[in-house]
């Protein structure tokens, strides 16, 4: 187990080394200046500018470069972006609870809707429910996600008016920045009615929660349905019918969790497209996220900002697929067998 | 009678075509008996097990004269008491018990759902404990001498008899009337082989238990069953109890089929061929009419195009329209 560990922590370092690598020489191949690339500093007289090529250690070798590139990664400092002038890492940490967020709710809405309908259609097995369920998940599939996210907007809020077309909150209410995490902060915030305000922020999720989730639910039903009926055939599940138990009790006690297990490391893949579709959600609803902030910093050539979401929104997908495998290692007997022997 | 089952026929349904997988097939067994069910592969051994326990799919169709369980028909039952009556009295245990346990659950978890409710009466917190004292009484039974490690084990870490040994375990349970054995020794060593099949046979004798040993290990056969009842293709052949079936086999089949195991004493000159009936089992597809031995058989004459009917003589029950041995 523990050189199992040892292996994992051994590709996240390397991949975490290759990816500082590539954002490090981004530093110099994004035209300008990499004095002013790699600290977002524009207005420099020359003393300033001369100090900050000492101290990036720019006219020395690529390698010593490189260490003080990660020393100051270590330390937090990404520089300053080209169009805020504020730290990039505050404008990360101010705009990534959003996206977690909305992230979480969509995983929450995937996982509620996802792995009930694959455990039904996979039971039900070319039945008409089955058949319903795997077609509309196959159209529901192919829907590019912007698309389908425009359509949303056309119905719900412009033809029958019932949702927002936008935002996180109505400009009415005015919460305090605690966490970033709205419905936290709505919590915490010293409002006396709070129920129109949470009732306002649910209205804003539904749209963006629902787009986000399409496509993750009908891959996890994909997946759902396909391990199930590996599961229903195999030889234990038919034994556990001849010990007399219901097909209730065989669908609780085994074919869920033996179904479950080997989604776990998909979850990691599922997180990947789901983080790419949050940037394209954020950007129809207008969503102040990590998508919304780094598509701006692209239209804005804002080169710091976009050198160091590079970074950090690649190591987080990498720890989250990683830590994904580690617990499915932890969790799964079969895993562990192999691992062992 | 435990179990009498007469002209049972199951039917594989095609879009386009009907086979008699089992074709008008009848056994009989007496309680507290091991009866041997033999015969070759694909011969509708496993499929008479699955029809018995009704746990065929919808493809297939059984049909019988009677089934009668403690005489009571179980195909005149409805689903639910059918289950019922079979859940309760019949267990059956099968081939490559690695296979047949949750992958990912512990013997201990698999165990605990099949204990009856009534073994463990108490308190909400007692139960647990009780339970788990039940569990550990099983395996003791089944001769498994590190029950308490095999209780916290995963399927994957026990040997194939282990395995098979939990298997029984669970069967015996619920105390059921009959145990099928579906192969339970295929592909395992001969020392766990002897060590499975002396354990059914102690079970049979101390809590009455039938077992019905489905198996094509003749030598098996012959040592634990008390009655045998051959199957080939589908059709039963004849049926006896042991000692009179390999003293006087009246069907040309059971001669040939104990004739095939090779003997010590019976002077084999080195590299002579063995015995054995030309051809091979016909596949489903091409079933023959009337007698399915019929093109291998070495007596087969015009008459054998029908289906002979079962005859019963001096304790025997065969179907051949010209039996040997007999005076």
């Amino acid at each position: 187990m523990l050189v199992y560990l040892i292996k994992r922590v051994n590709l996240l370092v390397t991949t975490l080394f290759l990816l500082s690598l590539m954002s490090f020489s981004l530093g110099h191949l994004f035209p300008g200046d990499s004095v002013i690339n790699f600290t977002g500093q524009q207005s420099l007289t020359y003393e300033e500018y001369a100090q900050l090529r000492q101290d990036l250690a720019l006219d020395e070798s690529y390698f010593m470069q490189y260490v003080v590139y990660l020393e100051r990664v270590f330390a937090g400092d990404f520089g300053l972006s080209f169009s805020s002038q504020s730290e990039v890492l505050r404008d990360f940490m101010r705009v990534f609870p959003a996206s977690a967020e909305l992230s979480f709710y969509a995983l929450l809405v995937t996982c509620l809707i996802g792995i009930p309908l694959g455990l039904w259609a996979g039971i039900k097995r070319n039945t008409l429910v089955d058949k319903v369920i795997f077609s509309i998940s196959a159209i529901a599939n192919s829907i590019p996600i912007f698309w389908l996210g425009l359509l949303f907007i056309l119905l719900f809020s412009l033809n029958l008016a019932w949702l927002p077309i936008s935002g996180r909150l109505n400009l009415l209410y005015d919460i305090p920045y605690e966490t970033g995490i709205l419905l936290v902060d709505i919590a915490l915030s010293d409002f006396d009615n709070k129920w129109p305000i949470y009732h306002d922020a649910l209205r804003h999720l539904i749209l963006p929660t629902l787009t986000l989730a399409t496509l993750p639910t009908t891959l996890l039903i994909g997946m759902m349905r396909s391990n199930v009926i590996s599961v229903m055939n195999s030889q234990y599940i038919k034994a556990a019918r001849t010990k007399g138990l219901s097909l209730y009790q065989i669908i609780r006690r085994h074919v869920l969790r033996n179904a479950l297990l080997p989604i776990i490391p998909q979850f990691g893949l599922l997180f990947n497209t789901l983080m790419t579709s949050t940037m394209i959600t954020e950007i129809i609803f207008s969503w102040p996220g990590i998508g919304h902030w780094l598509l701006e910093a692209i239209y804005q050539r804002d080169y710091p900002v976009i050198q160091a979401s590079l970074l950090l929104v690649s190591s987080f997908m990498i720890f989250i697929n990683v830590l994904s495998d580690v617990c499915h290692t932890m969790v799964n007997p079969l895993v562990r067998k192999e691992i062992n022997g | 009678m435990l179990l009498d089952v007469r002209n049972l026929t199951v039917t594989l349904k095609t879009d386009n075509t009907e086979v008699n997988a089992i074709d008008k097939m009848s056994l009989s067994m007496r309680d507290g008996t091991i009866h041997g069910l033999v015969g070759e592969s694909g011969s509708g051994k496993s499929l008479f097990a699955r029809a018995l326990t009704a746990t065929l799919s919808e493809k297939w169709q059984v049909k019988a004269d009677r089934m009668f369980w403690r005489g009571q028909d179980l195909l005149k039952l409805s689903a639910e008491q059918r289950d019922q009556i079979i859940h309760q009295d019949i267990a059956m245990i099968f081939q490559e018990p690695g296979h047949c346990l949750d992958p990912t659950a512990t013997i201990g978890e698999q165990l605990s759902e099949v204990v009856p409710e009534s073994e463990c009466k108490g308190s909400f917190w007692q139960r647990r404990s009780l339970r788990t004292e039940y569990i550990h009484q099983l395996l003791k039974r089944v001769g498994i001498k590190r029950y308490q490690q095999c209780f916290k084990s995963y399927p994957h870490e026990l040997s194939e008899g282990l395995c098979q040994k939990v298997m029984i375990a669970m069967a015996i349970s619920r105390n059921p009337k009959l145990l099928v054995a579906d192969e339970p020794t295929d592909a395992m060593e001969s020392t766990t082989k002897i060590q499975i099949l002396r354990l059914l046979h102690k079970l049979n004798e101390r809590k009455d238990m039938s077992v019905l040993l489905i198996t094509h290990d003749l030598d098996a056969v012959t040592q634990f069953a008390d009655d045998i009842t051959i199957l080939y293709s589908g059709q039963s052949v004849e049926s006896a109890s042991t000692k009179d079936l390999i003293r006087r086999p009246f069907h040309p089949y059971t001669e040939v089929l104990f004739n095939t195991v090779p003997r010590l004493g019976d002077n084999l000159t080195p590299k002579s061929r063995l015995q054995a009936l030309p051809g091979s089992t016909p596949p489903l597809q091409h079933l023959p009419i009337g007698c399915r031995l019929g093109p291998r058989c070495l007596r087969a004459q015009k008459e054998c195009v029908v289906t002979p009917k079962s005859t019963k003589y001096k304790g025997h029950v065969f179907s051949c329209h010209y039996p040997i041995n007999i005076e």
